[in-house]
Parts: C-alpha cells; sequence; structure tokens
C-alpha cells in the first residue's frame, strides 16, 4: 500500500489547513505579527517553517501563542502584503543568517575561525573543530553552528563566488 | 551602574545616572546584524543605537509585563503596555544576558531590589589572562601556544624516559655504525681496486660484514625497545583519553554523536603513539645521521658536499608551503572516516528498526553514499602524497646528479681519488633515505598533531559537574530534599523546569506525576547531579547538592532510568553492577525483591545468564526487573523509580509494589509513573505541568481540589472503563 494515501483518507481537517482566501497577515507596529483568519483576528502571532531546511518555502505553522492556528501550505497563493508579512515574521525567527561570500577560513591551534558575509552582514564564528560544528546536508549545504549558538548557512556551495570557493576548499 | 559589556562613548555619554543596568545586542529589530544597546533605568528602559540615538523608548511605569522570546539561534525581548512591542533582538549567546534583563525589569516595575547576577550566569573566565573562555573548553584561546601540545604529548614519554634514552643510544650507536661501510668501500677503491693490490681486500671486506651484522643486531633491538614503550605510551594514551570521557558532562554527550567515541578512543591514541615512538626516534636518528654524513662528507671534500646539499634548503621551501594542505586533507579523511563509522554504529544499534521496517537497502544506501565520500577522500588524500613523495626524492637526486657530474669531472682530471666520489654517491643514497623518511615524517606529524588536538579537547573540555576543593562529605545521607527557586535548561534558550520550589521529608515517598514532556525525569537528573541547575539550589539535609562529595552521594541513591540499560555481562554482574561486594544471597533476595528471581531461574543458566549488548535478549519488564534488583540492592537512602514499572502486568507491578513498599520504607523516594494507580501508596503527589509545579498533595487532597490530577485520573478512569477493565 503506498503510504502517501493515509493522508487523504483520514481527515483532512487533521493538517489544519489555512484557506488562502481566508487569511491575513501584517506586521503589526510593535513588530509582531497578527493575522486574521476568516472573522478572526489574532496578535500576536507566530510564523514557523515545518521545514526549515528542506521545504523552506512550503507548510508555514502560523500560532499564536500555544494555540496552533493552522498550516499555510503555501505562501504564494497569499496576497501580497501577507507573503511580506510572513517573509519577515520568518526573517526575525529564523536567525540564521545565510552566507553569501567567505573572506577566510583560518585554522588555528584548537579552533577555526570563519570570516563571512552573509544576507545580514559580516560575522565571524570561531569553532574547536569541524567534526562536531559543520554538518553537511547533502552536496553543497552546509551548517555551520557554534558552541554557543550561533550559526550561518551555506546554502549552495557550488554557486558561490572564486574566492568563497577557494576558501571552502580548506574544509571541503 | 552595571553593565555587561564596554560601552561605546557615543552611547556612555547619553546615559542617565541612575542607569542599572545596559545590555548590548547585536542584532537591529530588523535582524540584521548591528550594535544596539539597550539601557534600563529605574524610570525608563531606552534602546539606543550605536550612536546613541533612541531607538525605542518606554517607561517602567508603562510596562505591563516583560518576557524573552526564542527564536531559532537567538531570541528577542518583548515589552508589552497593553501592546506587545519587540525591543531588542539578540542571537543565542546573548540570552542569559537578555534573561536578566528581563528579571531587572521585572523588579523595578514591582519596586523590588534588584537581585545581582548570578555568577553561573557569567561565562568562564580564562585563569591566566582573565578573558572569557570560549564555550566548551577550559583552554584559552589567546594563552593557549602551540608548542604546548607537543610538550604535553612528550610528557607521556616521561615514564619510559629510561628506555627512550636507551633506543637513542642505540639509535646513535647504529648511525655511526652506518656511516662506515661506505667509508670503507672508499678505502676497497682507494687502496685495493685502483692499485690492484689485493693484500688488505679479505679484511676490508670482513669489517664490511662485521659492519652489516652490528647494524642489523642494532635496528633488532631498537626496533623491540620501541614497541616496547610505544604500546604503554599508547595505553597511557587510551586510558586518559577515557577517563576524560567518563568524567564529562552528560551535557557534553548531549551535543554530541556518542558513538563517535568509540574509534576515536583507539585510533586518536594510535596516531599519537606512532609519532611519538617512530617519530621521535626518526627525528632524533634522521637528524644525527645527517648531520654526521655532513661533517663526513665536509672533511673528505667541502665543495662537493655543498652540491649535494644545494636542494635541501628547497625540499624545506615545498614542505612548508604542502604542510597545511595535507594537514586539511588527512582531517577531511579522518571526518569522512568518522561519519562512516557513526553511521554503522547507528544502523547496527537500530538492527531491529531497520529490520523491523524492511530498510535494509536504505541503509545500504546510505552506507555506499558514505563509503563513496571516503573513497574519495582517499584518493584525494593519498594522490596527493604520491605526488609530493617522488618529488622530494627527484630534489634529493638532483643534488646527486650535480655530484656525478662536478666530481666526475674532477676525478677525470685527477683532482679527486675516485674512492671519494664512489664514497660520495653512496652517502648521497644514505640521505635520500633520510629525506624521504622526512616526507613520511610530515604525515606523521601532521596526523598526530590532529589526534592531539581531538584527545586534548576531549581532556580539556569541562567538567560541568566537578566536585569542588571543599566538597562536603556525607557518608550517610537522611533523606531530607529541598529545592530553591530552582530552573534547569537542556538547550540555554528553553527551560525544562522552573521555579521549582518544594521540600520532602526524609523518608517520604513522593509521586511525580504529569504529562508527557512535563518534566518530571528532568527533576530526578537534578536529584541525581547528572546536571545542575542554572538556577536556585537543591539541598540534601540542608547542604547545597553542588558541594556535597559525588562519592557519596552516588554511593546513597539508587535509580531506575526510564531507559533501562543492561551491560554486557551476566544477570548477576548486572544486578550487582553498582555493589561489587554484593554476596549471592544478596542478589537473590535483590531479585526477590523486585520479582525478578522466577524467570531468572528459567533462563538457561539462571543468575549466570549472559544477556546481551544492550539486553537485547530479555523482555521489556524483565529488563525493567533486572534494573529494579540492581537499584535495590545498591540499598540506597534515596531511591528514584522512573518508570520503573511502565512495562509490567498490573499483578506483577503490584507484587513488586509491596515488595518496595516494604523496602521504601525510612527511605525517601521519588516514583514517577503514567500509570496513577501505581502511585496510591505515595505520601504525597507533586504534580508537574510544563515544568512547573501545578499542585502537590495526597491523592485524597488533589482529589477533592479537582485540579489537574483529578483531570489526569478522570481520564485514565475513562479509558480503563472503555476498555472494559477497573484500572
Ligand atoms: N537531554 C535532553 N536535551 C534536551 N532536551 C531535553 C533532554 N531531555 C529532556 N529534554 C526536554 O525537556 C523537557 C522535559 O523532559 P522530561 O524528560 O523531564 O519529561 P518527562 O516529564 O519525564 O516526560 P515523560 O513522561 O515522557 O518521560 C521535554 O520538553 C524534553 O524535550
Ligand atoms: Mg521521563
Amino acid at each position: 500500500m503506498d503510504g502517501a494515501d493515509i493522508g487523504s483518507e483520514a481527515d483532512p481537517s487533521l493538517l489544519n489547513l489555512l484557506e488562502p482566501s481566508s487569511l491575513r497577515v501584517r506586521v503589526g507596529p510593535g513588530g509582531l505579527l497578527q493575522a486574521w483568519v476568516g472573522e478572526l483576528s489574532y496578535r500576536p502571532v507566530e510564523v514557523q517553517q515545518a521545514f526549515p531546511r528542506s521545504d523552506p518555502g512550503r507548510f508555514l505553522v502560523l500560532s499564536h501563542g500555544e494555540v496552533e492556528l493552522g498550516l499555510i501550505e503555501d505562501v504564494s497563493c497569499l496576497d501580497a502584503e501577507s507573503v511580506r508579512a510572513l517573509e519577515y515574521g520568518l526573517r526575525v525567527h529564523y536567525l540564521i543568517p545565510r552566507v553569501t561570500r567567505i573572506q577566510r577560513i583560518r585554522q588555528e591551534p584548537g579552533r577555526w575561525t570563519w570570516d563571512v558575509i552573509t544576507d545580514r552582514g559580516p560575522m565571524q564564528l570561531t569553532v574547536q573543530n569541524l567534526h562536531d560544528h559543520l554538518e553537511t546536508i547533502g552536496s553543497g549545504r552546509m551548517l555551520l553552528t557554534t558552541e554557543d549558538g550561533r550559526g550561518c548557512e551555506i546554502v549552495a556551495a557550488g554557486s558561490l563566488d572564486r574566492h568563497s570557493r577557494r576558501q571552502l576548499a580548506k574544509v571541503w | 551602574m552595571a553593565s555587561l559589556e564596554p560601552l561605546p562613548p557615543s552611547v556612555a555619554s547619553r546615559l542617565d545616572d541612575d542607569t542599572v543596568l545596559t545590555v548590548a545586542c547585536d542584532l537591529d529589530l530588523a535582524a540584521n546584524f548591528g550594535e544596539r544597546w539597550l539601557s534600563i533605568t529605574p524610570r525608563r528602559v531606552t534602546l539606543y543605537s550605536e550612536q546613541g540615538q533612541v531607538l525605542r523608548e518606554i517607561e517602567v511605569a508603562a510596562v505591563a509585563s516583560a518576557r524573552l522570546v526564542t527564536d531559532r539561534g537567538g531570541g528577542h525581548l518583548v515589552l508589552s503596555h497593553g501592546q506587545d512591542e519587540v525591543f531588542a533582538r539578540f542571537t543565542a549567546p546573548l540570552t542569559k544576558n537578555f534573561a536578566y534583563a528581563v528579571t531587572v525589569i521585572e523588579a523595578l516595575r514591582e519596586g523590588r531590589p534588584v537581585p545581582p547576577m548570578a555568577e553561573r550566569d557569567r561565562a568562564p573566565a580564562c585563569p591566566t589572562c582573565q578573558r572569557e573562555l570560549p564555550p566548551g573548553t577550559n583552554v584559552c584561546p589567546v594563552c593557549f601556544d602551540r608548542s604546548q601540545v607537543v610538550r604535553r604529548l612528550l610528557t607521556y614519554i616521561r615514564p619510559y624516559r629510561l628506555q627512550v634514552a636507551a633506543a637513542l643510544g642505540v639509535l646513535l650507536l647504529g648511525t655511526a655504525v652506518q656511516l662506515v661501510p661506505p667509508y670503507l668501500s672508499k678505502l676497497i677503491v682507494d687502496r685495493v681496486l685502483t692499485p690492484r693490490a689485493g693484500s688488505a681486500l679479505l679484511g676490508l671486506v670482513g669489517a664490511l660484514l662485521a659492519a652489516s651484522v652490528l647494524q642489523w643486531t642494532l635496528q633488532a633491538v631498537r626496533g623491540y625497545l620501541g614497541v616496547w614503550f610505544g604500546s604503554r605510551m599508547m595505553g597511557d594514551i587510551r586510558r586518559d583519553t577515557y577517563n576524560a570521557l567518563m568524567a564529562l558532562s552528560l551535557r557534553y554527550f548531549d551535543q554530541r554523536q556518542v558513538s563517535q567515541f568509540i574509534s576515536r578512543v583507539n585510533s586518536d591514541a594510535q596516531s599519537m603513539q606512532q609519532f611519538m615512538t617512530d617519530g621521535i626516534v626518526m627525528i632524533t636518528g634522521q637528524t644525527v645521521l645527517i648531520a654526521a654524513v655532513l661533517a663526513v662528507m665536509l672533511t673528505m671534500d667541502w665543495r662537493l658536499a655543498l652540491l649535494t646539499f644545494a636542494t635541501i634548503p628547497l625540499i624545506a621551501v615545498v614542505s612548508l608551503v604542502v604542510w597545511p594542505f595535507v594537514r586539511r586533507r588527512w582531517y577531511r579523511q579522518w571526518r569522512a572516516m568518522m561519519h562512516l563509522n557513526v553511521l554503522v554504529g547507528d544502523s547496527l544499534q537500530g538492527i531491529r528498526v531497520v529490520k523491523a521496517f524492511g530498510q535494509e537497502p536504505a541503509e545500504r544506501g546510505r552506507y555506499s553514499a558514505a563509503n563513496l565520500d571516503l573513497i574519495q577522500q582517499n584518493v584525494r588524500t593519498d594522490g596527493m602524497w604520491q605526488g609530493i613523495f617522488p618529488l622530494f626524492s627527484l630534489l634529493t637526486g638532483f643534488g646527486g646528479l650535480l655530484v656525478w657530474y662536478f666530481g666526475g669531472e674532477q676525478v677525470v682530471h685527477q683532482k679527486i681519488p675516485l674512492g671519494t666520489l664512489i664514497a660520495f654517491i653512496a652517502y648521497i643514497g644514505m640521505l635520500l633515505g633520510p629525506l624521504q623518511w622526512f616526507s613520511q615524517l610530515i604525515n606523521w606529524v601532521t596526523n598526530a598533531m590532529a589526534a592531539a588536538d581531538r584527545v586534548f579537547e576531549v581532556i580539556d573540555a569541562p567538567r560541568e559537574i566537578d566536585d569542588a576543593a571543599t566538597a562536603v562529605a556525607m557518608p550517610s545521607i537522611r533523606g531530607h530534599v529541598r529545592f530553591e527557586g530552582v530552573t534547569f535548561s537542556y538547550e540555554s534558550h528553553r527551560s525544562a523546569v522552573t521555579e521549582i520550589e518544594m521540600e520532602i521529608q526524609a523518608g517520604e515517598m513522593i509521586g511525580l506525576v504529569g504529562h508527557s514532556g512535563a518534566g518530571k525525569s528532568t527533576l530526578i537528573n537534578l536529584v541525581c547531579r547528572f546536571y545542575d541547575p542554572d538556577q536556585g539550589t537543591i539541598y540534601l539535609d540542608g547542604v547545597d547538592l553542588r558541594t556535597v562529595r559525588q562519592a557519596d552521594l552516588h554511593r546513597q541513591v539508587g535509580v531506575v532510568l526510564q531507559e533501562t540499560f543492561l551491560f554486557d555481562g551476566t544477570v548477576a554482574e548486572n544486578i550487582g553492577y553498582a555493589n561489587r561486594q554484593a554476596s549471592r544471597q544478596d542478589i537473590i533476595r535483590a531479585a526477590k525483591i523486585a520479582n525478578a528471581h522466577g524467570f531468572i531461574m528459567r533462563l538457561q543458566d539462571g543468575y549466570d545468564t549472559r544477556v546481551g549488548e544492550r539486553g537485547q535478549r530479555m523482555s521489556g519488564g524483565e529488563k525493567q526487573r533486572i534494573a529494579i534488583a540492581r537499584a535495590v540492592l545498591h540499598n540506597p537512602r534515596l531511591l528514584i523509580l522512573d518508570e520503573a514499572t511502565a512495562s509490567l502486568d498490573t499483578e506483577t507491578e503490584r507484587q513488586i509494589q509491596e515488595a518496595l513498599a516494604r523496602l521504601v520504607r525510612g527511605r525517601t523516594t521519588f516514583a514517577i509513573a503514567h500509570r496513577l494507580s501505581t502511585l496510591r501508596h505515595a505520601d504525597r503527589l507533586i504534580v508537574l505541568e510544563q515544568g512547573k509545579i501545578a499542585e502537590i498533595g495526597t491523592h485524597e487532597e488533589l482529589l477533592r481540589s479537582r485540579g489537574v490530577y483529578y483531570r489526569l485520573v478522570q481520564a485514565q478512569r475513562e479509558l480503563s472503563r472503555i476498555r472494559g477493565v477497573e484500572g
């Protein structure tokens, strides 16, 4: 039996998909999101990705405190303003910046220092080693996480500029 | 005024005199990197830009609540004044500072005195330079110097210094002997072959033979010595690494793949040992050999000698350039290897799940991919090596060519005797040896240094829960436990238990109940001191748990953990795990209390039956009963049962309960159970909800107050009625 059948045969309300036409999301004055689902309005609401790495653009979960408002399967069906608001919500929630250029990877005894430029500005990360702190996912996707919880993500190593790729060759 | 970081002047000049606290933010309000400053005075909270502009400001009196919200990799501070407003954004390392800022704002708002920042919330500082240590290590990157690694490695030689010295002595002697044959051949050419006079020939050939035999003997002796102390040294390194692993905090393992350490203990020790035995002997030996050859050659003909060494600087430069590449390649290869090891460990540990879901092909695929990666890394690393190696030979060989040409010309013009040239060529052959070894050496040193880094990293990792020098001895615990404002989080941003206040009398039996994930296991993890609280204190008989000598604590605490673990060994060994002196009677008695005796006797070898590596040959309930027997035999003052009877049928559970009831008399007991009937006998129940204590009281009291517990009980009754049994 195909496992995918389970979803369609089971109660569809289990997924709690939000109807795009009846959903509006805006950034409120205090920098927090607010949402209108049908007649009801919620504030503040948080948005999360169900698959932040493997499918970041779809399956967004909208919640208000402990209550899950529902699942947005595809943002592209929403109005432009809501899409912008959700993008903002995701950007301020996922604080792992994306690397746009690698300035320098330096190895010193007992530590690796990465100087990178990201979509949120330049940052420097220092890790003790790579085997605990650099995670590679598939080919070309990397996640660097420091002991104290900072990090950056390289989405596609192959599409970085030459200088960055040369630096990256030191570790890859 | 307290500032957690040095302030830029542009901001400092803007601050009021009565500022209570300033905290740096590393993100702006749009979550881009940027410096922002949050200042808190008794009257207002202000967010400044780096230039000192006011970005947000609110009167403390207007703040209805202050809270931290966790984001992925950081968080934000929300102040509410009827409407929520984001006041600051920051990345994860600053979370502690903002948690403190929230405490300060709340205190000011309520007119309470501002509590000081807990010492524990500050990052530990380097004892030498007082700079903040990076997380996860005790080694300060500023005070750390490279030669320290080498020096530390050398300390492993110390216990065997006599043997090492002997090996070096033998080596020197060997080197001296090695120099003889070329010289003898020079004599043969010059004294016998050129003048065609055979009288000295036999003697000279005899001397050659003697030199060879002596050389062979010395080599054998040195080789044996090397193996002798090398193996011991490797053993010492393995022991230290393993001991360090045993001493590491659970937190360290929480954050890492544990199976990686299995191979690391052995393979890293081996790389280090290789350097310290073969490597050091080789360095010394070959240096001496080079020096000796150089000296002999210089005395024979200094011009030819200089020609020979013309390429040495080139070799040095090449190796310096190549070294970093080699090192990184090795590391990359090592990581690929580790990944493969982890993969194997993982799939074998979960082999039942793999087979149950028929996922062998998928696992094979995963392995193939990792294997391919390792193959590629091997090819890259060793391939590069294959290229570099001949390069070294070529460079040294080039010196030989120069000697052939210029030396040959001089022999032709009769400026030097033929024997000298022959001896020179032979010595160059000997030099070629060391220089090729030199490239092998790079390889060893690189590996050893990398391995040493990893091993020392483990050894230097902070042992979160170390016995203080002033640890209090508690030979006999009564079992009074008090939690005072205890907050704990596994990961910095989400607390597992919050503000726990409770007092448990010695000898009391406490039942911990609550939904899955409520923090029950976490509470007992804290009592066992697997972790230390982030805030607040746990007192055992009035003594701060952090200061109790750990050996005393663990001798008197018996636990049955939620995940039962049996070691590879016999049933008896597993029961007697924490009490090696236990007699056979004790073991049987404990097994009977745990209601395990019956099924143990049905096993083929009774108490001597081997249970598999992870107790795979036992049923879930059987494993639990062995674990209970283990805790019982330990005869603890504090008994902790985390879902200890969850996998048992009600009848077996009842029998164990009765036995335990007799046992727990006079001992403090914490019992966790989802099946609430299990906790009927508890003196008091503590109900947890989302990490906080929701209710405390006896079964009857809690039923009467119709709170969380009442609902839990109702829900379970409902369930049993549906099933048609009475629970
Ligand atoms: N080692 C860990 N690292 C990170 N988080 C953890 C760890 N152990 C537990 N947690 C988290 O801490 C919270 C409390 O867990 P705890 O094990 O105390 O729950 P519990 O009440 O024992 O639940 P259960 O009844 O399911 O055993 C959970 O949210 C859990 O995800
Ligand atoms: Mg638990």
